[in-house]
């Protein structure tokens, strides 16, 4: 790949368990692309995600973003690179402060980060809530005033504030209504491709990652078993568990018939 | 309606706060024995107070009404020590959760057995013998030996099969599974739809499977019932509602799923479903359907009858056809 944006160098982290929930996982992620991540519970995908975006350091290994090396980078200074990789996580009911208004959590990253001034928050807010196509007077009400999906919305738009180049999505659909999932799904692609974001989408959902990402990473027991590149169909996938995978998946189509 | 050994469900609604929550309206369903039947909905759409009521499992705040049938048994008239005896041997049911289901100082064994002790005259060790060969039925392997464990010393998905143990341990004519693989990893949940297949034609039980996954419904059940804030908005043969949708939620359902590589989007639903004081006292799916036209917004919709055992809560099912 030439010049990634994220070159990860084989990262672990063991949290005290038998066996490392992470173990020497390495990928990269190009400029605009949008990466896949697939795998069950307890396959370490989410601590790759927690690793990656420097929320929790990596026992060894390196998190190369934009050349330089995160993970041996003092608090300090760490504070101030990771910015440029923001998450999103499953659960929009646990990810927001249900004492704050949302222009009030959104305006905190800006002001945080030393992205606006506090004279212009509310013109910034506005923008991002517009982004996330939310309407500019959710900025003055509470997270409990919103639905799960459009907690989401917020939580990716607090995402946005921070002005971040690589967006780590981590299951954001999973505990949202079927009927909304596909709005959160195609809101991450649009702003992809509107803000020229690099993205990487970590699901279980072997179909939904496969339709989102033309490469896809599969990890099982805290190790990336295989990388489908983006000309190979997933169902020319060579590992036994991913095929396992793709069969244990009853697809709408066939049943139909 | 023919008598049927089974469960059946006649116009049953579930309300709050004294009648000014409006939980579930209206809802009628048969699940014969044998039978699979599927109840598909979102968080909130009634579908889990549903199949609770089905048992009497209810809580304290709520008021039902309408029929619940269990053979010739009328659920909603009984008593709690009645509804005890039926639970288990009539009906029985499973949830998401295994671990908060089981007792977890008991060894799952001993849980099993206490199931048939208390609806079957047996000795204790006829009862733990049973329960061993229960777990084997279940797929436990080395069930003997397991059953002497802890429900916390088992995966998730074994603690699933444990449960479907302690649910056949009464021999019950009809078993309820509210989202029974939701919490469990895909593999693992195919797993348990095929046990859950096997049993109900090896038992001749009927399935009531409650899920918010079409797929995994569509899987297992012969015949589909959709829910949508708190009524059935379509029902009918599985093979008809995933080919022939005549009710749009449906179809907006099923469209969500589709993943077409040559469309670069998903097809989404707008909107969000309605809060449970917030539903239209018209269509309840009016606000996000797009064929909805003025009738629509203005009165209830009926089930109509749209098919051979198939109805849809829509009075646009002419135009669903063309689109």
């Amino acid at each position: 790949m030439s010049d990634p944006i994220l070159r990860v160098e084989g990262i672990s982290k063991t949290y005290g368990g038998p066996r490392p929930a992470l173990a020497g996982a390495s990928f990269e992620l190009a400029k605009g692309e949008i990466l896949g991540v697939v795998g069950e519970s307890g396959s370490g995908k989410t601590t790759l995600a927690r690793c990656v975006a420097l929320l929790e350091r990596p026992d060894a290994g390196r998190v190369i973003f934009k050349g330089e090396d995160l993970a041996a980078l003092r608090e300090g200074q760490l504070r101030k690179r990771r910015r440029g990789i923001q998450t999103v996580f499953q659960d929009p009911y646990a990810s927001l402060n249900p004492t704050k208004t949302i222009g009030d959590a959104l305006g905190e990253v800006m002001l945080v980060h030393g992205l606006a001034v506090r004279k212009e928050i509310k013109k910034h807010v506005a923008e991002l809530l517009d982004q996330v196509g939310l309407p500019t007077t959710a900025a003055d009400a509470y997270p409990k005033s919103f639905s799960g999906g459009q907690r989401q919305r917020i939580c990716i738009a607090r995402a946005l504030a921070a002005q971040p180049e690589i967006l780590i999505a981590d299951e954001p659909v999973s505990s949202l209504d079927v009927s909304v999932q596909a709005q959160v799904v195609n809101l991450i692609l649009d702003l992809k491709d509107r803000l020229g974001l690099s993205v990487i989408f970590i699901g279980h959902d072997l179909q939904l990652i496969d339709f989102i990402a033309p490469r896809v990473l599969v990890m099982l027991a805290g190790e990336i078993v295989e990388t489908i590149p983006a000309d190979r169909s997933i169902a020319d996938a060579r590992h036994e568990y991913t095929r396992a995978l793709m069969q244990a998946v009853s697809k709408l189509e066939t049943l139909a018939g | 309606m023919v008598e049927s050994p089974g469960l059946s469900i006649e116009n049953l609604s579930i309300a709050f706060d004294d009648g000014r929550k409006v939980a579930v309206s209206g809802v009628s369903l048969s699940v014969p024995t044998g039978e699979a039947v599927g109840l598909v909905g979102e968080s909130g759409s009634g579908k889990s107070l549903t199949s609770r009521a089905a048992l009497g499992l209810l809580p304290k705040t709520a008021k039902a009404s309408g029929r619940i049938r269990l053979g010739d048994l009328s659920i909603l008239d009984m008593s709690p020590a009645q509804l005890r005896s039926v639970r288990g041997a009539g009906i029985a049911m499973i949830f998401q959760d295994p671990m908060s289901s089981l007792n977890p100082v008991a060894r799952v064994g001993q849980s099993i057995a206490q199931v048939i002790l208390s609806h079957e005259a047996v000795s204790a060790d006829d009862a733990e013998s049973r329960a061993v060969t229960l777990m084997d039925r279940v797929g436990i392997r080395d069930a003997k030996a397991r059953a002497g464990s802890f429900p916390h010393e088992f995966s998730g998905g074994m603690r699933q099969r444990i449960m479907i143990a302690m649910a056949l341990a009464a021999k019950p004519r009809i078993l309820v599974a509210d989202e029974p693989t939701t919490a469990l990893d895909v593999i693992v949940q195919k797993n348990i739809l095929n046990l859950l297949d096997q049993l109900r034609r090896e038992e001749g039980m009927g399935l009531l499977l409650v899920s918010h996954d079409l797929a995994v419904v569509a899987s297992l059940c012969s015949r589909i019932a959709v829910m949508y804030a708190g009524q059935i908005v379509e029902e009918g043969p599985t093979k008809e509602i995933l080919v022939r949708p005549r009710m749009p939620y449906t179809a907006g359902l099923l469209a969500s799923t589709r993943r077409d590589k040559s469309v670069k989007r998903l097809t989404s639903i707008p909107g969000s479903p309605p809060a449970l004081g917030d539903r239209a006292a018209s269509c309840r799916f009016a606000p996000r359907c797009r064929l909805a036209i003025d009738p629509c917004r203005s009165a209830p919709v009926e089930l109509i009858e749209v098919g051979p055992r198939h109805g849809a809560r829509c009075i646009r099912t002419q135009e669903m056809a063309h689109v």
